[in-house]
């Protein structure tokens, strides 16, 4: 997880210094804008990273050393994630999204039943449970 | 065998997952399984490609001699800017996703992705977006006509009105929040599912190369989204933001689009890297030179491939040139880094020249010649003379052709047995190589000096006897060779289909962990793994530490004397 971390920390050590001299080198507010906000998301990112971290040991997947058998980051038993099952609400989530998208480029005849439509399948996403 | 090689193995998981529904066409459209989602994603993706490839082929056969033979100035705008939109976002990006969902888990040792549905959802939200955008050609007006850049003011609706434009937006963001949500979920899992042992400097190349560009991913794809969905406003609602009538500003569309477009071509680049990156050292019979200079070098790649955005904007006179060829003539370096690192590699080797290698070797060589005229490109007085010519047209089709086409053949040469348990036919797929070799050079070489004579890019038609006939001539006669080399690869895939060689588990000797499991993986991955002391873990169980071999044996005959250890 540090490296992790650490690689996310750099990107975000990258933008914000480039961003300062590009606000230094040129007048174009786009490009500061972008800069200093893209590393400010770094930065957000690695700082919820390490206090979501924060107290717990390195797990296996950090361990030069470990065995197979020791677990992996989400626990110390070495039980196989269940895979979960197939799903027809990517599918229609997707669907939706293309009404919508069509109707966007057409009329709103189009995209509010798509959105309705999205809607429903967004709710069916979220309301499946694993067996 | 030594204790350090012991195999442990996994229990199998509470409520196995024999739920996931068969083969049938219901079973594919509701799949969760990373391996069904990845190798879904190739094959989409290479059916775009070959779409990309016909509209290619189409504008060739227009600018094979002067003057308009097949297809209007209009259809023409239509074809170069589809192909454009089709081969960057929906065939070269969702490819190298097809190739990462189907080969991370397995190279962390996981049994699937972090969100399952989620990369389901991704798969599906590309396909509707490449639909949606390919149905603009059903429109009265026919598809976006803008070119895949879709500049301002060109791209308002006073100049290319039509609801072609507006589904070219609408399709390209559904493809966008595609990308983004595969990116969340490669980064979830390569930081929360590694194996035990699995530290990340101990990660497969590839797995690197795909972390490196979800966070490029992360950084760049939300501001093309919000550039379209501004475009998509201006456009629609009357929202001016590019309009200057309105007070708004057209320069900003480019900086917006840029700010993406150029870590874009770094986000199809860098998972062919990766792709290379793994194939040279199986095929070289040593470990790859330097691994954490190549982390280092892709790190360096991405980071500066943020910061070169408006070197595409020199001849606005509107950007500060210094910092922008400053940056971009910086980036050659970690690229550099990357291609002595390759050559390192294969220096002293044992070297096997089967497919997968041959492709490896010809996208080194392809990407090099793309590569020297980027430094050119990055100096403001040259770009000036060439900006918007064919000079620019061979520099971006090098660079590409040798990431996205080259490396892309010799990945799935090499994983193709890990996908489908066979190989794919040797003997076509080196004849297809040496097609596709020449034919690109044929296509692109000439257009070089095509644009240092001044041949404008984006034009149906050049006047007569001003030194751009032959040339053209020669780049379109090349395009029937790229055609058979595609036609060639199809061929391929059924001839080995129809009378499958098993393959083996492991026919290529590789390093890394997706050869320690069967071929194809059962749905869980993996029934057991090796340990992980080094980041080649099955290198390492398939040779004791005193150099004795303890396991495998490659599938022919001729190469059972590979005994001694590399």
């Amino acid at each position: 997880m540090r490296a992790s971390i650490l690689s996310i920390a750099f990107v975000g050590a990258w933008l914000v210094p480039t961003g300062v001299l590009y606000w230094i080198l040129s007048d174009e507010y786009a490009g500061i804008v972008l800069l200093l906000l893209g590393g400010v998301a770094m930065f957000g990112l690695a700082a919820y990273l390490v206090g979501a971290t924060r107290g717990t040991p390195p797990g296996p997947d950090d361990d030069e050393s470990a065995d197979p058998g020791a677990g992996t980051a989400d626990g110390p038993v070495p039980v196989l994630r269940a895979v979960p099952p197939a799903s027809v609400w990517p599918a229609l989530i997707a669907a939706g999204a293309a009404i919508v998208a069509y109707g966007l480029a057409f009329t709103p005849w189009i995209w509010l039943p798509g959105l309705a439509f999205l809607a429903l399948a967004l709710a069916g996403y979220a309301r499946e449970t694993s067996p | 065998m030594s204790p350090a090689l012991a195999v442990t193995d996994r229990p199998a998981a509470a409520g196995d997952p024999g739920d996931q529904p068969g083969a049938g066409i219901v079973g594919w459209l509701t799949t969760t399984d990373h391996k069904r989602i990845g190798i879904l994603y190739v094959g989409t993706s290479f059916a775009f490609f070959v779409v990309g490839g016909l509209l290619a082929a189409l504008m060739r056969a227009e600018l094979a001699e002067p003057g308009l033979q097949f297809v209007g100035s209009q259809r023409y705008n239509q074809l170069f800017t589809i192909h454009g939109t089709v081969m960057m976002f929906l065939f070269a990006v969702p490819m190298a996703t097809g190739l990462a969902n189907f080969l991370v888990p397995l190279h962390v040792g996981a049994p699937d992705m972090a969100f399952p549905r989620l990369n389901a959802l991704s798969y599906w939200l590309y396909v509707t977006g490449g639909l949606v955008v390919l149905s603009g050609f059903l429109t009265s007006r026919g598809a976006a006509d803008f070119g895949w850049t879709g500049y301002t003011p060109l791209s308002d609706n006073t100049y290319s009105p039509g609801a072609g434009g507006d589904l070219w937006i609408t399709g390209i963001a559904l493809t966008g929040v595609a990308s983004t949500l595969t990116a969340v979920n490669l980064l979830s899992t390569v930081i929360g599912l590694r194996a035990p042992g699995m530290t990340m400097f101990r990660l497969p190349l590839f797995t690197w190369t795909m972390v490196v560009v979800s966070f490029m991913i992360l950084i760049a794809f939300p501001v093309i989204t919000a550039a379209l969905f501004m475009l998509l406003a201006d456009r629609r609602l009357e929202a001016h933001f590019f309009t200057p009538a309105g007070g708004g500003d057209p320069i900003l569309y480019q900086h917006l689009f840029w700010f993406f477009g150029h870590p874009e071509v770094y986000i199809v680049a860098l998972p062919f890297f990766g792709v290379v990156t793994e194939i040279i050292p199986v095929f070289s019979r040593q470990p790859i030179f330097a691994y954490k200079a190549i982390v280092i070098a892709t790190v360096l790649i991405a980071a500066y491939s943020l910061t070169v955005w408006a070197h595409h904007m020199f001849t606005t006179g509107a950007i500060a040139d210094g910092f922008f060829s400053g940056t971009t003539l910086l980036i050659a370096v970690p690229t550099g880094i990357k291609i002595f690192s390759w050559v390192f590699t294969m220096w002293g080797g044992r070297l096997r020249f089967d497919t997968p290698m041959l492709y490896a070797v010809g996208f080194i060589v392809v990407f090099l010649i793309g590569g020297l005229t980027g430094p050119m490109l990055a100096v403001r007085a040259f770009d000036s003379h060439v900006h918007d010519t064919y000079f620019v047209v061979a520099h971006m089709h090098y660079v590409l052709l040798g990431t996205a086409v080259f490396a892309m053949f010799a990945g799935l040469f090499f994983w193709w047995p890990k996908f489908f348990g066979h190989r794919l036919g040797e003997g076509l797929g080196k004849v297809q190589f040496w097609l596709l070799f020449v034919g690109s050079n044929i296509v692109f070489l000439p257009q070089h000096v095509l644009g240092l004579r001044g041949m404008p890019r984006r034009f149906a038609d050049y006047p007569e006897g001003i030194g751009y006939d032959t040339l053209n001539l020669w780049s379109s006669l090349g395009t029937v060779l790229i055609a058979l080399a595609v036609l060639l690869f199809l061929v391929n895939i059924a001839v080995s289909a129809r009378r499958p060689v098993p393959a083996g588990d492991d026919p290529w000797e590789g390093n890394t962990l997706e050869w320690a499991t069967s071929s194809p993986p059962p749905l869980h991955n993996f029934h057991s793994l090796p340990p992980i002391r080094s980041a080649r873990p099955v290198f390492d169980q398939r040779w004791g530490p005193d150099g004795e071999r303890l396991r495998g044996g490659v599938v022919e005959g001729d190469r059972a004397g590979d005994g001694d250890r590399p």
